[in-house]
Protein backbone atom coordinates (compact mmCIF):
# COMPACT_ATOMS: atom_id res chain seq x y z
CA UNK A 1 0.00 0.00 0.00
CA UNK A 2 3.20 2.42 0.69
CA UNK A 3 4.67 1.18 -1.79
CA UNK A 4 1.79 1.84 -4.41
CA UNK A 5 1.35 5.53 -3.03
CA UNK A 6 4.96 6.08 -3.57
CA UNK A 7 4.57 5.41 -7.00
CA UNK A 8 1.83 7.29 -7.72
CA UNK A 9 3.44 10.56 -6.13
CA UNK A 10 6.92 9.27 -8.39
CA UNK A 11 4.41 9.29 -11.69
CA UNK A 12 2.67 12.55 -10.55
CA UNK A 13 6.31 13.87 -10.39
CA UNK A 14 7.69 12.64 -13.32
CA UNK A 15 5.01 14.50 -15.19
CA UNK A 16 5.16 17.48 -13.91
CA UNK A 17 8.82 17.45 -14.19
CA UNK A 18 9.21 16.22 -17.59
CA UNK A 19 6.59 19.45 -18.50
CA UNK A 20 9.27 21.73 -17.34
CA UNK A 21 11.73 19.69 -18.53
CA UNK A 22 10.36 20.10 -22.48
CA UNK A 23 10.50 24.04 -21.99
CA UNK A 24 13.61 24.13 -20.23
CA UNK A 25 16.04 22.34 -22.10
CA UNK A 26 17.74 24.73 -24.68
CA UNK A 27 18.61 23.45 -27.91
CA UNK A 28 22.51 24.03 -27.62
CA UNK A 29 24.62 23.99 -24.93
CA UNK A 30 25.85 26.81 -23.11
CA UNK A 31 29.40 28.03 -24.78
CA UNK A 32 32.28 25.42 -22.61
CA UNK A 33 35.51 27.40 -24.02
CA UNK A 34 36.75 29.75 -21.30
CA UNK A 35 39.42 32.15 -22.87
CA UNK A 36 42.42 33.08 -20.55
CA UNK A 37 43.62 36.14 -20.60
CA UNK A 38 47.18 36.91 -21.50
CA UNK A 39 48.77 40.33 -19.39
CA UNK A 40 49.51 41.78 -22.86
CA UNK A 41 45.56 41.69 -24.19
CA UNK A 42 44.13 43.35 -21.23
CA UNK A 43 41.06 45.18 -22.41
CA UNK A 44 41.00 48.49 -21.18
CA UNK A 45 37.25 49.84 -22.76
CA UNK A 46 34.18 48.61 -23.87
CA UNK A 47 33.50 46.76 -26.70
CA UNK A 48 30.32 45.56 -29.06
CA UNK A 49 31.89 42.54 -29.21
CA UNK A 50 30.72 39.50 -26.88
CA UNK A 51 34.26 38.79 -26.51
CA UNK A 52 36.71 40.41 -24.53
CA UNK A 53 38.79 41.64 -27.29
CA UNK A 54 41.43 44.01 -26.42
CA UNK A 55 41.43 47.53 -27.49
CA UNK A 56 44.64 49.02 -25.28
CA UNK A 57 46.98 47.16 -23.84
CA UNK A 58 48.85 47.53 -19.90
CA UNK A 59 52.25 46.80 -19.68
CA UNK A 60 52.29 43.39 -17.87
CA UNK A 61 53.76 42.89 -15.00
CA UNK A 62 56.72 40.50 -13.95
CA UNK A 63 55.63 37.03 -12.69
CA UNK A 64 56.71 36.25 -9.29
CA UNK A 65 58.30 32.59 -9.07
CA UNK A 66 55.96 30.04 -8.15
CA UNK A 67 57.96 29.60 -4.39
CA UNK A 68 57.31 33.81 -4.19
CA UNK A 69 54.10 33.69 -5.76
CA UNK A 70 52.79 31.01 -3.09
CA UNK A 71 54.49 33.15 -0.20
CA UNK A 72 52.81 36.13 -1.30
CA UNK A 73 49.56 34.68 -1.41
CA UNK A 74 49.95 32.88 1.70
CA UNK A 75 50.60 36.51 3.60
CA UNK A 76 47.46 37.93 1.23
CA UNK A 77 44.92 35.33 3.04
CA UNK A 78 46.60 35.77 6.47
CA UNK A 79 46.30 39.62 6.63
CA UNK A 80 45.50 42.08 3.90
CA UNK A 81 48.07 44.54 3.34
CA UNK A 82 47.18 48.17 3.08
CA UNK A 83 43.88 46.53 1.32
CA UNK A 84 40.73 47.04 3.85
CA UNK A 85 37.61 45.33 2.87
CA UNK A 86 35.70 45.33 0.02
CA UNK A 87 39.35 45.90 -1.30
CA UNK A 88 40.83 42.40 -1.87
CA UNK A 89 44.36 42.01 -2.68
CA UNK A 90 44.32 45.17 -4.18
CA UNK A 91 41.81 45.11 -6.19
CA UNK A 92 39.01 47.70 -5.11
CA UNK A 93 35.35 46.73 -6.53
CA UNK A 94 34.00 50.16 -8.34
CA UNK A 95 37.35 51.04 -9.21
CA UNK A 96 39.52 49.04 -10.44
CA UNK A 97 39.60 48.21 -14.45
CA UNK A 98 39.63 44.86 -15.37
CA UNK A 99 43.16 45.13 -16.81
CA UNK A 100 44.87 46.22 -13.56
CA UNK A 101 43.19 43.54 -11.62
CA UNK A 102 44.35 41.08 -14.86
CA UNK A 103 48.24 42.26 -14.19
CA UNK A 104 47.77 41.89 -10.24
CA UNK A 105 46.69 38.27 -10.68
CA UNK A 106 49.43 38.01 -13.39
CA UNK A 107 52.28 39.49 -11.12
CA UNK A 108 51.11 35.90 -9.07
CA UNK A 109 51.30 33.78 -11.66
CA UNK A 110 47.54 33.21 -11.79
CA UNK A 111 45.40 33.14 -14.98
CA UNK A 112 42.10 34.83 -15.55
CA UNK A 113 39.56 33.25 -17.54
CA UNK A 114 36.44 34.41 -19.37
CA UNK A 115 33.34 32.51 -18.01
CA UNK A 116 30.48 34.02 -19.09
CA UNK A 117 28.56 37.37 -19.75
CA UNK A 118 25.38 38.38 -19.06
CA UNK A 119 23.14 41.35 -18.35
CA UNK A 120 25.71 43.73 -19.84
CA UNK A 121 28.35 42.04 -17.05
CA UNK A 122 30.75 39.92 -17.89
CA UNK A 123 32.39 36.93 -15.52
CA UNK A 124 36.06 35.93 -14.80
CA UNK A 125 37.70 33.26 -12.82
CA UNK A 126 41.00 32.72 -10.47
CA UNK A 127 42.04 29.80 -9.44
CA UNK A 128 44.77 29.03 -7.18
CA UNK A 129 45.59 25.48 -5.22
CA UNK A 130 48.08 25.41 -2.45
CA UNK A 131 50.07 22.36 -1.66
CA UNK A 132 48.10 21.32 1.92
CA UNK A 133 44.24 21.62 1.13
CA UNK A 134 43.93 25.57 0.97
CA UNK A 135 42.38 26.42 -2.23
CA UNK A 136 40.69 29.86 -3.39
CA UNK A 137 39.11 30.45 -6.42
CA UNK A 138 38.13 34.39 -7.50
CA UNK A 139 35.09 34.84 -9.34
CA UNK A 140 35.38 38.69 -10.49
CA UNK A 141 32.24 40.08 -12.43
CA UNK A 142 32.68 42.97 -14.52
CA UNK A 143 31.05 46.15 -15.86
CA UNK A 144 32.32 48.07 -18.73
CA UNK A 145 35.51 46.90 -17.57
CA UNK A 146 35.37 48.04 -13.99
CA UNK A 147 35.35 45.12 -11.38
CA UNK A 148 32.05 45.61 -9.88
CA UNK A 149 32.12 43.06 -7.41
CA UNK A 150 33.82 39.55 -6.83
CA UNK A 151 32.92 36.59 -5.23
CA UNK A 152 36.11 34.43 -3.23
CA UNK A 153 35.44 30.59 -2.67
CA UNK A 154 37.92 29.28 -0.12
CA UNK A 155 38.60 25.90 0.68
CA UNK A 156 40.30 25.65 4.17
CA UNK A 157 42.77 23.33 5.37
CA UNK A 158 42.57 20.86 7.61
CA UNK A 159 42.66 22.59 10.62
CA UNK A 160 45.19 21.70 13.58
CA UNK A 161 45.55 22.22 17.05
CA UNK A 162 47.65 25.48 17.82
CA UNK A 163 48.74 26.21 14.43
CA UNK A 164 46.23 29.19 13.13
CA UNK A 165 44.57 29.07 9.87
CA UNK A 166 45.85 29.94 6.70
CA UNK A 167 42.92 32.05 5.77
CA UNK A 168 43.04 34.45 9.49
CA UNK A 169 42.53 37.30 7.54
CA UNK A 170 38.65 36.34 6.67
CA UNK A 171 38.56 34.62 9.75
CA UNK A 172 35.43 35.42 12.62
CA UNK A 173 37.81 37.37 14.62
CA UNK A 174 39.99 38.86 12.60
CA UNK A 175 36.85 41.15 10.79
CA UNK A 176 35.42 42.03 14.00
CA UNK A 177 38.86 43.36 15.40
CA UNK A 178 39.70 44.64 11.99
CA UNK A 179 36.10 46.19 11.30
CA UNK A 180 34.45 46.45 14.20
CA UNK A 181 30.77 45.48 15.19
CA UNK A 182 29.17 43.13 12.21
CA UNK A 183 26.00 44.56 10.81
CA UNK A 184 24.15 41.58 10.84
CA UNK A 185 25.08 37.53 11.89
CA UNK A 186 22.80 35.06 11.14
CA UNK A 187 22.68 30.82 11.17
CA UNK A 188 21.07 28.72 8.93
CA UNK A 189 21.03 24.67 10.09
CA UNK A 190 20.10 21.69 8.07
CA UNK A 191 19.69 18.51 9.11
CA UNK A 192 20.12 15.51 6.49
CA UNK A 193 21.53 13.62 4.08
CA UNK A 194 24.40 15.26 6.77
CA UNK A 195 24.35 18.15 9.24
CA UNK A 196 24.79 21.34 7.69
CA UNK A 197 26.02 24.70 9.68
CA UNK A 198 26.68 27.97 7.57
CA UNK A 199 27.20 31.57 9.81
CA UNK A 200 26.91 34.99 7.66
CA UNK A 201 28.37 37.84 8.90
CA UNK A 202 27.28 41.61 7.33
CA UNK A 203 29.82 44.38 7.53
CA UNK A 204 27.46 46.83 5.34
CA UNK A 205 29.65 49.98 5.50
CA UNK A 206 32.51 47.97 4.17
CA UNK A 207 30.04 45.92 1.24
CA UNK A 208 31.57 42.71 3.17
CA UNK A 209 29.91 39.12 3.47
CA UNK A 210 31.30 36.36 5.04
CA UNK A 211 30.18 32.68 4.85
CA UNK A 212 31.02 30.36 6.94
CA UNK A 213 29.50 26.66 6.51
CA UNK A 214 30.16 23.06 6.77
CA UNK A 215 29.40 19.58 7.24
CA UNK A 216 29.50 17.44 9.81
CA UNK A 217 30.13 19.73 12.79
CA UNK A 218 26.78 20.36 14.72
CA UNK A 219 25.10 18.07 17.12
CA UNK A 220 21.02 18.40 18.21
CA UNK A 221 22.28 20.53 21.23
CA UNK A 222 23.28 22.99 18.52
CA UNK A 223 26.44 24.33 20.34
CA UNK A 224 28.58 25.90 17.99
CA UNK A 225 32.41 27.15 18.00
CA UNK A 226 33.07 29.38 15.21
CA UNK A 227 36.80 29.93 16.09
CA UNK A 228 37.47 26.27 15.93
CA UNK A 229 35.05 24.59 14.08
CA UNK A 230 36.56 22.50 10.95
CA UNK A 231 34.36 24.80 8.18
CA UNK A 232 34.39 23.69 4.85
CA UNK A 233 34.20 26.54 2.64
CA UNK A 234 34.61 30.12 3.76
CA UNK A 235 32.47 32.71 0.70
CA UNK A 236 33.64 36.41 0.85
CA UNK A 237 31.27 38.52 -1.66
CA UNK A 238 33.11 42.43 -1.82
CA UNK A 239 31.37 44.72 -4.00
CA UNK A 240 28.28 46.80 -4.27
CA UNK A 241 25.19 44.18 -6.08
CA UNK A 242 26.73 40.84 -5.35
CA UNK A 243 26.41 38.01 -7.26
CA UNK A 244 24.14 35.49 -5.75
CA UNK A 245 24.87 36.12 -2.01
CA UNK A 246 24.03 34.31 0.67
CA UNK A 247 20.41 33.28 1.24
CA UNK A 248 19.22 34.76 4.81
CA UNK A 249 19.17 32.61 8.05
CA UNK A 250 17.93 33.56 11.57
CA UNK A 251 19.69 36.34 13.00
CA UNK A 252 22.05 36.17 15.84
CA UNK A 253 19.44 37.92 17.85
CA UNK A 254 16.48 35.41 17.19
CA UNK A 255 19.05 32.66 17.22
CA UNK A 256 20.70 33.03 20.59
CA UNK A 257 20.31 35.58 23.59
CA UNK A 258 23.24 37.52 22.84
CA UNK A 259 23.45 41.08 21.52
CA UNK A 260 25.69 41.96 18.41
CA UNK A 261 28.24 43.79 21.01
CA UNK A 262 28.32 40.40 23.01
CA UNK A 263 29.07 38.09 19.97
CA UNK A 264 31.87 40.22 19.59
CA UNK A 265 33.23 40.28 22.33
CA UNK A 266 32.96 36.48 22.46
CA UNK A 267 34.54 36.34 18.87
CA UNK A 268 37.60 38.03 19.66
CA UNK A 269 38.45 36.27 23.01
CA UNK A 270 39.52 33.04 24.47
CA UNK A 271 38.87 30.99 20.76
CA UNK A 272 38.57 27.58 22.75
CA UNK A 273 35.65 29.69 24.99
CA UNK A 274 34.15 31.13 21.59
CA UNK A 275 31.40 29.03 21.21
CA UNK A 276 27.42 29.94 21.47
CA UNK A 277 24.82 27.65 22.35
CA UNK A 278 22.03 28.21 19.65
CA UNK A 279 18.03 27.89 20.46
CA UNK A 280 17.00 24.47 19.31
CA UNK A 281 13.45 25.36 18.73
CA UNK A 282 14.42 28.15 16.26
CA UNK A 283 15.83 25.39 13.64
CA UNK A 284 13.56 22.44 14.13
CA UNK B 1 15.32 19.28 -3.24
CA UNK B 2 15.36 16.05 -2.15
CA UNK B 3 13.04 14.84 -3.99
CA UNK B 4 14.93 16.31 -7.86
CA UNK B 5 17.58 14.68 -5.71
CA UNK B 6 16.27 10.90 -5.72
CA UNK B 7 14.22 11.54 -9.07
CA UNK B 8 17.26 11.72 -10.54
CA UNK B 9 18.39 8.14 -9.49
CA UNK B 10 15.55 7.38 -11.05
CA UNK B 11 16.52 8.17 -14.10
CA UNK B 12 19.80 6.38 -13.45
CA UNK B 13 17.83 3.67 -12.82
CA UNK B 14 15.12 3.54 -15.67
CA UNK B 15 15.04 0.27 -17.28
CA UNK B 16 17.67 0.59 -20.22
CA UNK B 17 19.01 3.34 -18.27
CA UNK B 18 20.62 1.53 -15.46
CA UNK B 19 24.14 3.51 -14.92
CA UNK B 20 23.87 5.86 -18.27
CA UNK B 21 23.99 8.85 -16.51
CA UNK B 22 26.14 8.24 -13.64
CA UNK B 23 28.58 6.25 -15.47
CA UNK B 24 29.23 8.81 -17.72
CA UNK B 25 30.79 11.04 -15.25
CA UNK B 26 34.50 10.93 -15.79
CA UNK B 27 36.67 13.18 -13.57
CA UNK B 28 34.36 16.36 -14.38
CA UNK B 29 35.42 19.59 -13.22
CA UNK B 30 32.45 20.17 -10.88
CA UNK B 31 33.30 17.07 -9.02
CA UNK B 32 35.93 18.15 -6.32
CA UNK B 33 38.59 16.06 -4.55
CA UNK B 34 36.14 14.96 -1.96
CA UNK B 35 33.88 13.60 -3.98
CA UNK B 36 31.00 15.97 -3.90
CA UNK B 37 29.71 18.52 -6.32
CA UNK B 38 32.08 22.07 -6.26
CA UNK B 39 31.22 24.55 -4.21
CA UNK B 40 31.35 27.50 -7.34
CA UNK B 41 29.38 24.95 -9.43
CA UNK B 42 26.12 25.82 -7.53
CA UNK B 43 24.67 29.24 -6.70
CA UNK B 44 24.18 28.65 -3.39
CA UNK B 45 24.89 26.23 -0.97
CA UNK B 46 21.45 25.71 0.63
CA UNK B 47 18.51 26.49 -0.91
CA UNK B 48 15.42 28.42 0.55
CA UNK B 49 12.69 28.64 -2.42
CA UNK B 50 11.08 25.22 -0.29
CA UNK B 51 8.05 26.90 1.60
CA UNK B 52 8.49 24.14 4.07
CA UNK B 53 11.97 25.04 5.22
CA UNK B 54 14.09 27.15 6.22
CA UNK B 55 16.85 26.08 4.05
CA UNK B 56 17.59 22.73 2.31
CA UNK B 57 21.37 21.81 1.42
CA UNK B 58 21.75 21.99 -2.46
CA UNK B 59 24.27 18.84 -1.58
CA UNK B 60 21.92 15.78 -1.09
CA UNK B 61 24.26 12.47 -1.95
CA UNK B 62 24.13 10.49 1.30
CA UNK B 63 27.93 9.29 -0.02
CA UNK B 64 30.42 10.50 -2.81
CA UNK B 65 30.07 8.12 -5.61
CA UNK B 66 28.62 8.86 -8.98
CA UNK B 67 25.20 7.40 -9.01
CA UNK B 68 24.98 10.70 -5.85
CA UNK B 69 27.29 12.95 -7.96
CA UNK B 70 24.49 12.47 -10.95
CA UNK B 71 21.30 12.94 -8.52
CA UNK B 72 22.82 15.83 -7.28
CA UNK B 73 23.88 17.30 -10.02
CA UNK B 74 19.84 16.65 -11.80
CA UNK B 75 18.91 17.91 -9.02
CA UNK B 76 20.79 21.56 -8.88
CA UNK B 77 19.91 21.75 -12.52
CA UNK B 78 16.25 21.26 -11.97
CA UNK B 79 16.03 23.40 -8.90
CA UNK B 80 18.35 26.64 -11.09
CA UNK B 81 20.98 26.32 -8.63
CA UNK B 82 24.09 25.67 -11.14
CA UNK B 83 26.21 28.59 -11.41
CA UNK B 84 26.78 29.78 -15.05
CA UNK B 85 29.55 32.31 -14.32
CA UNK B 86 32.06 29.64 -13.64
CA UNK B 87 33.62 26.80 -15.37
CA UNK B 88 32.71 23.87 -13.38
CA UNK B 89 28.90 25.78 -13.49
CA UNK B 90 28.88 25.10 -17.12
CA UNK B 91 30.51 22.16 -17.65
CA UNK B 92 27.70 20.82 -15.26
CA UNK B 93 25.09 22.32 -16.85
CA UNK B 94 26.16 20.93 -20.12
CA UNK B 95 26.88 17.40 -18.85
CA UNK B 96 23.41 17.63 -17.30
CA UNK B 97 21.26 18.53 -20.68
CA UNK B 98 23.62 16.27 -23.12
CA UNK B 99 22.71 13.37 -21.24
CA UNK B 100 19.03 14.43 -21.00
CA UNK B 101 18.82 15.67 -24.64
CA UNK B 102 20.96 11.79 -25.62
CA UNK B 103 19.23 9.74 -23.48
CA UNK B 104 15.46 10.96 -23.04
CA UNK B 105 13.75 11.82 -26.28
CA UNK B 106 11.77 15.12 -25.52
CA UNK B 107 9.69 16.20 -28.17
CA UNK B 108 9.76 20.13 -28.05
CA UNK B 109 8.12 21.26 -30.84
Amino acid sequence: MKLSHTLYILIIVNIVLTGCMSKSLPPTSIQTTTQTLAPTSIPLTATASPNPIPTTTLTPPATLEPEQAQETIQALLREPVDCDAPCFWGIMPGQTTLGEAVNIFTRLGLQVKYTNARDHKKFYEIGYEFDSSLSTLSLLTTQNDIVENLRVYITPEKQMAGVPRMWSAYSPEFLINHYGVPSNVDFKTDWGPRTFFAMDMYFDRMDLIVEYSGYGIIDEKLNICPLTFQFDSVQIWMGKNPVNPPSSGILLEEATSMTMEEFSKLMTGNPNKACLNLKVKMFR
Amino acid sequence: MNIYHEFGHMLDNAPGLVDVFSGALDDPSFVGDNGYLTKDSRNSVDITNDPNYASVQSIQASRNTPTEQWADAFANYVAGNINLDTSSGKDMYNFVTKMLIQNIPIDTR
